[in-house]
């Protein structure tokens, strides 16, 4: 297989491929958009695990490709996100949106497969270029802009970082490293900010729930999680990633909490989500390592799933909000049952993919010895089961009808939600497959009866402070205030206030300016006269005036 | 809370127990000691989720603002 593909890169396929998306019409485009990732996948699989081949420009030492066990585990998530994302989305009529996503898909992998940090910039970059695109092809400009802004500066401060570091050690080979220099603190800055992570989190927030039914499936899966794969290559065992990833992960918990919007929720869910993956490097032993990559396959597997059946609500009633939403269980089963999976993956339920991949996580924890972050995420993981397997089913899928469902979701959604349903289910039950891709967690007991039990306790004691405080979880209408009100409201407020001054100081700035006018009319009115007067002068009175300025000029030249 | 929420309530709270008591019977493997005991994984879970809630609902109070934001 590889002496057949040879060094191909999976990103190059969904690149290329998303570029040529625009010229195809009909099936033919339908076709590439689900077949490039199907190969990108297949691809993952094929290159063998070692550096790839090297190339040398302008001096320096390039590996555009190279597979090991990290890049597999993301390269399979990313692939596996890709095809589902196709899949689900191929209905959508935005020529942009699918080529886009795929273009964002390529770079994912590419970043997963990057060997050196050039290489790995370059991914960087196009990640933001894609994912900015998909938001901006659903129509939301200023969201992009927004989306887009953040991500310049996460990239300005890693690409000041990784020359730092170039110049510093003369090779830009990506090996672990401490943020013991201001050159690494500005690429781990760069790289923390595409992780979501404070005091910037509320980029997420804000971009994902502004793009298409679709694209927000794609967004959810790649930017994030890519991050943390640079954080596993460049900073495992970081100390600070410890309480920045607990920040994150309590940030995620209250703010999801409190939001109304589904898709929003979620968003805020995915920075929480990606605090303990950011913890977890932070521990920085195999055992950690391993469990933030699988979390981060989980995680990318039940969120996407997640965003697929939030869009699909949002597609057939047009309604995000939970006040607005309430009985879509009876009119829509598919749906509702893949949001019902997708969060009891995320709330860490026995017998799916979540319970597994938090499993190691707090075996990780326990491992070292880290007490407190311990016992500070698990009472943050027992907090997520609140809003995503009580107050989201809770209001979306039960009680009373308040949207009426336009349209059906079609096949393709369906098989999309329906495929990621049961692989989410057949990882929880069936761990070998994830052993194999991280053989380090082989010795974790995880469907031990105890611990089982352990979890279950946890989720029915969730469900008692859900019932019994239920008045204080009823979703409201509303905004959270977030950093994100320096740049999306200060300036509205802003802007009124200086127009105010501007008004004050209009009457007598008017009437100093229609004075200057005056004068200025005047002053060229008798410039002009001089001008035409200056066609009549005689020649020897102009040589004269000449002859005297040029000897007043060699004077001074001459003192 | 409607009669409906007091006896779910009641019902999860009777299979809280229940559970406890099986917790009991089993042989734990702890990382730190305490989480081993018996039924520490439901007063954990209790104690967490009403500090999520308490926690959420006065950083509500301080940062919800009615309304939703210009261009959400």
């Amino acid at each position: 297989m590889t002496e057949t593909f040879g060094p191909l890169s999976p990103a190059l396929i969904l690149i290329l491929s998303g570029l040529l998306l625009p010229l195809l019409r009909g099936p033919l485009r339908n076709a590439l958009f689900l077949f490039a990732p199907v190969a990108a996948l297949v691809l993952v699989w094929a290159l063998p695990l070692e550096p790839g081949l090297a190339i040398d420009w302008l001096g320096l030492h390039l590996v555009p490709l190279a597979s090991d066990n990290m890049s597999r585990i993301f390269g399979t998530a990313f692939g596996i996100a890709a095809i589902a994302g196709a899949l689900y989305g191929v209905s959508q009529p935005s020529v942009t949106e699918k080529a886009a996503a795929l273009v964002y898909a390529g770079a994912a992998q590419g970043i997963a497969f990057a060997g050196d940090l050039v290489t790995l910039f370059v991914f960087w970059e196009i990640l933001a270029i894609g994912s900015t695109l998909v938001i901006w092809s659903n129509g939301n400009t200023r969201a992009g802009l927004r989306y887009a802004l953040i991500h310049v500066l996460g990239g300005v401060l890693f690409f000041a970082g990784i020359s730092a570091e170039i110049s510093a050690s003369g090779s830009v080979a990506m090996h672990a490293m401490r943020a013991d220099t201001i050159g690494r603190w500005l690429m781990l800055s760069g790289i923390l900010v595409n992780a979501g992570a404070l005091p910037l989190s509320a980029w997420v927030a804000d971009a994902y729930p502004k793009a298409s039914w679709s694209g927000a499936v794609f967004l959810s899966a790649f930017t994030t999680k890519a991050a943390v794969l640079v954080l596993i290559r460049l900073f495992p065992g970081e100390p600070a990633l410890l309480w920045i990833g607990l920040a994150m992960a309590i940030y995620g918990l209250i703010y999801a909490l409190l939001e109304n919007d589904i898709r929003k929720l979620l968003s805020y869910s995915i920075v929480g989500q990606v605090g303990f993956m950011v913890v977890a490097v932070g521990i920085g032993s195999p055992l950690a390592l391993a469990a933030a990559a699988l979390h981060a396959l989980a995680h990318i597997l039940y969120k996407s799933l997640l965003m697929m059946a939030a869009g699909s609500i949002l597609r057939s009633t047009g309604e995000t909000r939970l006040t607005e939403l309430g009985g879509l269980f009876r009119v829509m089963p598919f749906t509702a049952v893949a949001m019902l999976v997708g969060g009891f993956s995320l709330a860490a339920m026995p017998l799916t993919a979540g319970f597994i991949s938090k499993s190691a996580i707090f075996a990780a924890l326990a491992e070292d010895q880290a007490r407190f972050y311990w016992f500070a995420l698990m009472a943050i993981s027992t907090g997520s089961v609140l809003y995503i397997a009580l107050k989201l089913p809770w209001f979306a899928l039960f009680g009373q009808r308040r949207s009426d469902v336009a349209v059906e979701p079609t096949g393709s959604m369906k098989a999309a939600m329906g495929g990621l349903c049961a692989l989410i289910v057949a990882l929880g039950c069936f761990p070998a497959w994830l052993e194999s891709l991280a053989p380090e967690i082989v010795g974790v007991p995880i469907l031990t009866v105890d611990h089982i039990l352990f979890q279950w306790l946890m989720l029915i004691a969730a469900s008692c402070i859900f019932i019994g405080l239920f008045a204080l979880l009823r979703p409201s209408v509303g905004s959270t205030l977030d950093v994100d009100w320096l740049w999306r409201e200060l300036p509205r407020q802003v802007i009124p206030f200086s127009n105010g001054i501007r008004d004050r100081f209009r009457k007598p700035a008017d009437r100093g300016l229609s004075q200057a006018k005056q004068g200025i009319a005047l002053f060229s009115q008798a410039f002009q006269s001089r001008l035409r007067m200056a066609g009549n002068w005689r020649t020897g009175e102009v040589a004269a005036w000449a002859t005297a300025l040029l000897a007043i000029y060699v004077l001074i030249a001459a003192l | 809370m409607t009669v409906t929420g007091r006896k779910i309530l009641f019902a999860l709270v009777a299979v809280l127990a229940l559970l406890v008591v099986v917790d009991s019977f089993v042989t734990h493997h702890p990382s730190f000691g305490i989480d081993g005991t018996p039924g520490f994984a439901a007063w954990f879970g209790l104690v967490s989720a009403a500090i999520a809630v308490v926690v959420a609902y006065g950083w509500g109070l301080l940062m919800r603002r009615p309304g939703e934001r210009a261009d959400d």
